[in-house]
C-alpha cells in the first residue's frame, strides 16, 4: 500500500525523466538541509541570554555619557 | 549628547544575533565576543551617524563586519611578519580533518572562504534579504546571490549530504566492503 502511494505521487511528475534535475548545483531538499543546520548552528548561540559583560559595557557607555554625570 | 533608550534596548535586543555572527566568521566564541564589544563600543561613539528609522540590526551588523575585517588584515600582516607563511596556512588546516562528522557544520564553515561564509550566514541564517546581505557587505545583490549559491555548493560537498560514502570507511562501507571480500 506504501508502494503504491509512492508511485501515485511519482506519476504525478509531468514527464517521465528527472534527469534535469542532476544539473542543479543543490536540490531543495538539500539546501533547506543546510540552511536548517546553519539555523540550528547560528541559533545555538543567537539563543542564549546577554552576557553581563555587555549589559555593563553599555551602561558604562550610558554613564559616561549622560549629560547629569558629575565633574 | 542623548541617547535615547530606544536605541539602547535596540543595539541589545541585537546582541544574540551578533555574537552568533561573529561566531560564524571567527569560528572563535572569545573573539567573537571581543568583536560584539568593539561594536558595541564604535555603535555608541557613532550613533549619530545612524539615521533613525534605517535598519539598525544591518547597521551594526556592518560595524562587526568591518571591525573582524579589520582585525584579520591586522593578523594576516602579523603572521607574515612571523614567518611569510600565511598562504599555507588554509590548506594545512583543511587537510587535518579529513574525515569531517556529519554534524560538523562548524568545520565545514571554516573551510570556505570568508565572503562566502558571511553571505550564507547573513541570508541563510541571520534572515537578511540578499539586499540587505548585500548592503552589509558593500557588493551587488547579484554578488550575494552567487556567493550563496557557492557556499551552498560547497557544504554540500563537505557535509557529505547525499554522498555518505565518497570518503570512505565509515561503519556501513566497511560492512559492504567485508562483504565483497568474502566473495
Amino acid at each position: 500500500m506504501v508502494d503504491n502511494e509512492k508511485k501515485k505521487g511519482k506519476a504525478k511528475q509531468p514527464g517521465k525523466s528527472t534527469h534535469k534535475m542532476t544539473s542543479t548545483p543543490a536540490k531543495p531538499e538539500v539546501s533547506d538541509l543546510i540552511g536548517q543546520r546553519l539555523r540550528n548552528y547560528y541559533n545555538s548561540v543567537a539563543e542564549q541570554p546577554v552576557p553581563d559583560r555587555f549589559l555593563d559595557l553599555l551602561a558604562q557607555l550610558e554613564e559616561a555619557s549622560s549629560p547629569k554625570k558629575s565633574g | 549628547m542623548d541617547i535615547s533608550s530606544q536605541f539602547r534596548e535596540q543595539i541589545i535586543a541585537a546582541i544574540p544575533g551578533l555574537r552568533a555572527f561573529g561566531l560564524s566568521l571567527t569560528s572563535r566564541s572569545d573573539r567573537a565576543d571581543d568583536l560584539v564589544q568593539e561594536t558595541l563600543m564604535k555603535a555608541w561613539k557613532h550613533h549619530d551617524s545612524f539615521e533613525e528609522g534605517t535598519n539598525l540590526k544591518a547597521w551594526l551588523y556592518t560595524i562587526l563586519r568591518n571591525e573582524f575585517y579589520t582585525q584579520l588584515r591586522k593578523r594576516k600582516r602579523e603572521v607574515e611578519d612571523a614567518d611569510g607563511f600565511y598562504s599555507s596556512k588554509v590548506a594545512v588546516h583543511a587537510e587535518q580533518d579529513g574525515h569531517l562528522d556529519m554534524s560538523d557544520l562548524k568545520g565545514a564553515l571554516d573551510k570556505l572562504p570568508e565572503d562566502q561564509r558571511e553571505a550564507i550566514i547573513l541570508v541563510g541564517a541571520s534572515g537578511f534579504s540578499y539586499e540587505e546581505a548585500a548592503e552589509i557587505c558593500g557588493v551587488a545583490v547579484g554578488t550575494i546571490k552567487s556567493r550563496v549559491n557557492r557556499a551552498r555548493a560547497r557544504l554540500t560537498v563537505l557535509l557529505e549530504i547525499g554522498v555518505d560514502e565518497k570518503f570512505g570507511p565509515d561503519a556501513s562501507s566497511e560492512a559492504i566492503l567485508l562483504n565483497a571480500h568474502r566473495n
